[in-house]
Formats: C-alpha cells, sequence, structure tokens
C-alpha cells in the first residue's frame, strides 16, 4: 500500500512541483546575487579561494534549470539526478562544517535565510533526496512536457519487486 | 537499479549544460563575478607561527595589513577609522570597542546592507575578532576585499587585548 503511494503519480507529480519550486526559489537571489553566494560558499572552506566563484555559479545556475525542468516536465528523471546530485554534496559539505565544528551561514536560500548549517539540515536534505530518488526511478512522465526515454520498462517490474516488501 | 544510474548521468549532463549557461550569462550581464577570483586571502592571523614566537607577542612581526594595539588605539583617538566587530553578535553585545559596527564574519551577505550604508568605500576599516588565535578578521577583511575596499586593516590582537589594556568599552561587562 505504502509502495503504492510512494511510486504512484500522484505523489510523484507532488514531488516534482514541490522540489522543483523549492529549488527555482533558492536559486533565485543567487542567480542575481552571485557575489554574496559566493561569500557563503566560500564560509565553508571547501573549495580553494579562486574558484569559489565559478563554483557558486554552477550550483545556482543548476539549481535553476534543474528546477524549472522539474517544473515543466523536460526530462523529469534526470532533472532530480542532477538536484540529487547537489543535495549529496550539500549534504557532505553540511557535515564536513560540524565535525569541524564550523558555525557557517549555510546559503540555502541565499541571503534571505541566514540560517546556521545544523544537523536539522542534514535530515531535510536527506528527506529532499529521498524525493529526489522517487522521482528519478518510479516517474512515467504524467503531466510531462518531454518526459524522455525510460532505459528498461520498469513500471511492471518496479511494482512486482516494491510487493515483495 | 541499472535505470538509476543512466538517469544520474543525465544529470551530470544536465549540470555540464546549466553551468555552462550561467557562465556565459555571467561574462553578457554587466555586473558579473570574475569566474577564476584573483588574490589570495587574507591572512594575517598568527596562529601558523611557530611556538617559540608564542611568548614574544610585543616584539612580533605583524603581517602585512595588521596593526598592533598601539595603532589601533591611536586610530580610535582620531577617529578616522571605522572599526569593524567580526564576531557573533552575541559577544559583540557583551562588550565591543566603543562605536565599533558588528558584521558577524560568516554572515556577511546578511549584513550587506548594513556594510554599504554605513561603511564609505573609501574609508580605512579596522576589523578585530577575538584574539591573535581567531582569523574571524582575516576573513571578513578578504570578503571587505573582495568587495571592493581598498584600506583595510586587521587588529590581530583584538578583543583580548583591548579589553585587558584597560581601554574604553561599550557593552554590558563593566570592567
Amino acid at each position: 500500500m505504502i509502495g503504492r503511494i510512494l511510486t504512484g503519480r500522484e505523489l510523484n507529480l507532488i514531488l516534482r512541483l514541490f522540489l522543483g519550486g523549492m529549488f527555482v526559489y533558492a536559486a533565485w537571489s543567487k542567480v542575481l546575487e552571485p557575489s554574496s553566494f559566493a561569500m557563503a560558499v566560500r564560509g565553508y572552506k571547501l573549495i580553494p579561494f579562486s574558484l569559489s566563484n565559478l563554483f557558486a555559479l554552477c550550483v545556482s545556475w543548476t539549481e535553476l534549470v534543474a528546477g524549472v525542468m522539474l517544473i515543466l516536465g523536460i526530462l523529469p528523471r534526470k532533472a532530480a539526478a542532477a538536484i540529487a546530485i547537489l543535495l549529496v554534496m550539500f549534504i557532505i559539505a553540511i557535515i564536513t562544517t560540524l565535525v569541524r565544528g564550523m558555525v557557517v551561514d549555510c546559503g540555502c536560500f541565499g541571503n534571505e535565510g541566514g540560517s546556521s548549517t545544523s544537523w536539522l539540515l542534514i535530515v531535510r536534505n536527506v528527506g529532499l533526496l529521498f524525493g529526489a530518488y522517487l522521482i528519478m526511478a518510479y516517474n512515467d512522465g504524467f503531466l510531462c512536457v518531454f518526459p524522455g526515454r525510460r532505459v528498461a520498462p520498469v513500471r511492471a517490474v518496479e511494482s512486482r519487486r516494491l510487493s515483495e516488501y | 537499479m541499472r535505470n538509476v544510474f543512466s538517469e544520474i548521468l543525465g544529470g551530470v549532463g544536465i549540470m555540464l549544460v546549466a553551468s555552462l549557461l550561467g557562465i556565459v550569462v555571467n561574462t553578457v550581464r554587466p555586473n558579473g563575478v570574475a569566474l577564476i577570483q584573483s588574490g589570495a586571502p587574507v591572512s594575517t592571523a598568527q596562529h601558523a607561527k611557530p611556538d617559540s614566537t608564542a611568548g614574544a607577542d610585543t616584539t612580533h612581526v605583524l603581517a602585512e595589513g595588521a596593526i598592533s594595539l598601539a595603532e589601533t588605539k591611536r586610530l580610535f583617538d582620531e577617529g578616522t577609522a571605522i572599526i569593524l566587530d567580526a564576531r557573533d553578535p552575541s559577544e559583540y553585545e557583551q562588550g565591543h570597542i566603543p562605536g565599533a559596527i558588528n558584521i558577524p564574519y560568516d554572515r556577511i551577505p546578511e549584513y550587506f546592507d548594513v556594510l554599504q550604508s554605513q561603511v564609505p568605500m573609501d574609508a580605512h576599516v579596522v576589523v578585530y575578532c577575538r584574539s591573535l588565535t581567531c582569523d574571524f578578521s582575516d576573513q571578513l577583511a578578504t570578503e571587505l576585499k573582495i568587495i571592493g575596499y581598498k584600506n583595510i586593516s586587521v587588529f590581530s590582537g583584538g578583543w583580548d587585548q583591548w579589553s585587558t589594556a584597560g581601554y574604553p568599552i561599550e557593552g554590558m561587562v563593566d570592567k
């Protein structure tokens, strides 16, 4: 039952709009003000100083493009994968700050949030990551502009696999 | 699982295309950032020095951009410099150099408006934090340099040196 809800197209559509909306919102102020997001990036002290601007640009634009693709349903599974990669990066980055005992402006929503890194952020990001996984694995192109080709005919296989749980 | 991996490959592709798009837009737009940041971070922190010099705090050679307690006091008395406190707001509230503006080093984006309205670009800016071993002030100085401030000094002795010297302070503590 739970498996059917998780893999169902209704939840998938909701997840797509939610994740997409969230990432477009998060990307907006970063894209408009890359220098202020680059400051947040430097705060993590993880990547070389000289590359912080470039990194900030790449991350914010990926958020924006992948978010728009999710909302419109353009290659939604691949867009969700791009977001999942970002989320894994964010989770690792936040864990390193906590392990190093640093208090860092997370930079999550540009300069509007102002929240510091915390374990709660990791929990949130893991939750978002699970949502992105559900889109990657189960999106069937429902209400998508361009769903793209699936690699394997999964629907039947996947639902059987889930019912075995 | 196999199809998830191929989606991930597609995800990497999207990242590359999006990044490229970002770089192109950044070069076209008037207020774009430098792709490769030139200039090194400001580093005046003394904790990287060998222990043998630790006992000789008053005689050590200050790194470029770093100023001593006496120099800071002079600038404070003259009132020619704007003093910035790079510590947490809570520490700032407990006590700070009179007239210092609080710009927490890890939340500079939030304090951007304060900076722009209260600290002119051509002002002589003195940055300090807790003590010799704290590099918040270096980080703040680095960001200020990137923003475009030219005349930045770091008072590396920080709050510890200032308050133990018995100089005037402002805030909740009465010493």
